[in-house]
């Protein structure tokens, strides 16, 4: 039926469903490995048994409360903030059916980050569960705005009118922001954070504040990965197939609104996960958005824990993981771009 | 044709729909046909696709009202309305990477709750399906790699693993074929005939609903010409007021279907 040559060119068949499976387990199964690579590299590398140590013998030597303060933070942090941007990034694409959707481009972070930043300028506010709330508002502010931006106008939300108004939301929002750490003359890490998005510095109480937020919109992905594969059929198919569209479109919107923004509260906007990820686990895994869900979480995590430790361990430069992935995403971006015909009309 | 036609179940009674200011159906009242294929017949414009969604619930109407067993279509839940309606839409579109087998699951969706697994019935009505259209021996093979008919059979597999009684159908067979378009229309006659359908098609091909069909319905400007048998309505007086055209009608010598030559 099918020959050697048609495999070799163009893929004709679906992928079967048990490597698809077996793939997902090794993703998930790679991350505890990159975990423990995370906690040893830093200024004093920390040895495999001596992480063990620090778990079963707390001594709180200067070793042990860095691996808890900084590194654990920080590599749960990176393992959180991938997987939520990149499920974010997975539903958007689905349900706007739009390749260029994403909380980054659609402006959903700049949102998140503004929102943020202006409760630390303007009201003093400083504990992440409140600061986290903030960034719940200036999300879904930001995803309302997107959506009747792009929506205006003759043909409705087309993918390209969307990604333009968050483009425009991103820069206008991201000077904002600028404006107030400029004024507030906080610190630079401050101000790193808040406009590129990084890992380093924040504390446990802030990711186990946030966390859980996190794991529950990644949990409610998950649960309603069907219908959301459904819905990017289109609003004629999905309304024919029963779906009620006015409800599912809110409950997508909320998980996003949730993952991006818990996320950005973590970790400040960090972009091209939410883009790339889910473009990744579609070549892999093809157009079934439940597979797509579910590989999304751990290359997302994965990547982000990768993309903030391989600097660290190159040249022991602490580099922001969002310029990291702003240097790396670019050009795999690229690379997606080409190997993809996109209508985006 | 009324002998042997179950109690109407879909309904439009008055119904005026419209896009901005103008208006596409005019008070237009329609019985469908149950256990029938009616072919949709009409002129560009003439609100042949707009019937069909209006009697699938999609257009929101300015006037009358659409019901399913008595009951307004609003009344019912889109879940519910999907058990017993399904529609194809006119170019329906899926990306190119997805195979046969998981386009026709989609078809499942009305009968399925959040947590429900798929259970083996819902396999076997998928196996079902894709066995009527003959697209059993394609389940993996990606929509993209498939031929314009074969395309359209899957897609029809998947309104039939929705289950419902009624499938409405626009422009089932454009874009494809002669060949093709036999296969299709020939299917929707076996799909009557053998699972107690209601099928309600647009067509643009008068001589394939005449040959096909059991009933047509022949619409100009939002307006129901002529409704009836293909004998009856296959004359050249109603083709001159639906399509402006002059038509002689012949009759098949193999089977007497009639064959509409249209001369202007």
């Amino acid at each position: 039926m099918r020959t050697r040559d048609d495999a070799a060119c163009v893929r004709q068949d679906r992928p079967a469903r048990s490597p698809r499976g077996l793939g997902l387990a090794l993703a998930v199964a790679a991350l505890p490995v990159l975990a423990l690579w995370a906690l040893n590299v830093g200024h004093a590398a920390i040895p495999l048994d001596r992480l063990l140590a620090a778990v079963t013998q707390f001594d709180a030597s200067r070793e042990h409360v860095i691996l808890w303060e900084v590194r654990l933070p920080r590599m749960l942090a990176g393992l959180l903030v991938g997987a939520q941007l990149a499920v974010a990034g997975a539903i958007m694409q689905a349900v706007t059916a739009n390749p260029l959707a994403s909380p980054g481009l659609l402006g959903i972070n700049a949102g998140a980050a503004f929102a943020v930043v202006l409760a630390i300028a303007l009201a003093g506010i400083d504990g992440a569960g409140t600061l986290m709330w903030f960034a719940f508002l200036g999300a879904g502010a930001a995803a309302v705005t997107v959506y009747a931006l792009g929506s205006a106008g003759r043909g409705g939300a087309t993918p390209l009118k969307l990604a333009l108004a968050g483009a425009v939301l991103t820069a206008f929002l991201a000077s904002l922001t600028t404006v107030i750490l400029l004024r507030d003359q906080t610190t630079l890490d401050n101000v790193r954070l808040w406009s590129v998005g990084s890992l380093s510095g924040r504390p446990m109480s802030a990711v186990l504040t946030i966390g859980p937020w996190g794991l529950a919109g990644l949990l409610g992905a998950v649960l309603t990965s069907g219908p959301i594969m459904t819905l990017s059929l289109g609003s004629d198919l999905s309304r024919t197939l029963g779906q009620n569209l006015v409800l599912w479109r809110a409950i997508s919107a909320a998980l996003v609104v949730l993952l991006a923004g818990a996320a950005v509260a973590l970790a400040g906007p960090v972009g091209f996960i939410g883009l790339v990820v889910p473009h990744m686990a579609r070549l892999l895994v093809g157009p079934d958005y439940r597979w797509i869900i579910a590989y999304s979480a751990p290359l997302g995590a994965g990547l982000v824990v990768l993309a903030d430790t391989v600097p660290r361990a190159l040249s022991g430069v602490d580099m922001p993981v969002g310029v990291t992935l702003a240097l790396v995403g670019g050009p795999v971006f690229i690379a997606l771009v080409r190997r993809q015909r996109w209508n985006l009309r | 044709m009324s002998e042997a036609a179950g109690p109407v179940r879909l309904r439009a009674n008055a119904i005026r729909v419209g896009y901005r200011g103008r208006d596409v159906l005019h008070d237009l009242t329609f019985a469908v046909p149950s256990y029938r294929f009616t072919a949709l017949l009409g002129p560009n414009g003439s609100g042949k696709s707009t019937l069909l969604r209006a009697l699938a619930g999609l257009t929101p109407l300015r006037a009358g009202e659409v019901t399913l067993d008595g009951l307004a279509i609003p009344m019912l839940s889109r879940r519910r309305l999907a058990e017993m309606i399904s529609l194809l839409p006119q170019t329906p579109r899926a990306p190119d990477d997805l195979a046969v087998a998981d386009l026709v699951a989609q078809g499942r969706y009305p009968h399925r709750r959040l947590f429900t697994p798929w259970s083996l019935q819902d396999q076997a009505i998928c196996n079902d399906s894709m066995r009527l259209t003959d697209v059993d021996g394609l389940a993996a093979r990606l929509l993209g790699r498939l031929s314009g008919g074969q395309r359209q059979r899957a897609w029809i597999a998947m309104t039939l693993a929705q289950s419902a009684d009624i499938l409405l159908l626009d422009e089932p067979t454009t874009y494809l074929d002669i060949a093709h378009q036999l296969d299709i229309l020939d299917l929707l006659r076996r799909l009557v005939r053998e699972q107690g359908k209601t099928i309600v098609a647009v067509l643009h091909d008068i001589n394939h609903a005449a040959r096909f069909a059991d009933h047509i319905c022949l619409l100009k400007e939002g307006r129901i010409v002529a409704s009836g048998s293909p004998r009856d309505i296959i004359q050249p007086s109603h083709l001159r007021e639906a399509f402006s055209i002059e038509a002689t009608i012949l009759h098949d010598p193999y089977d007497g279907v009639p064959v509409c030559v249209a001369r202007k």
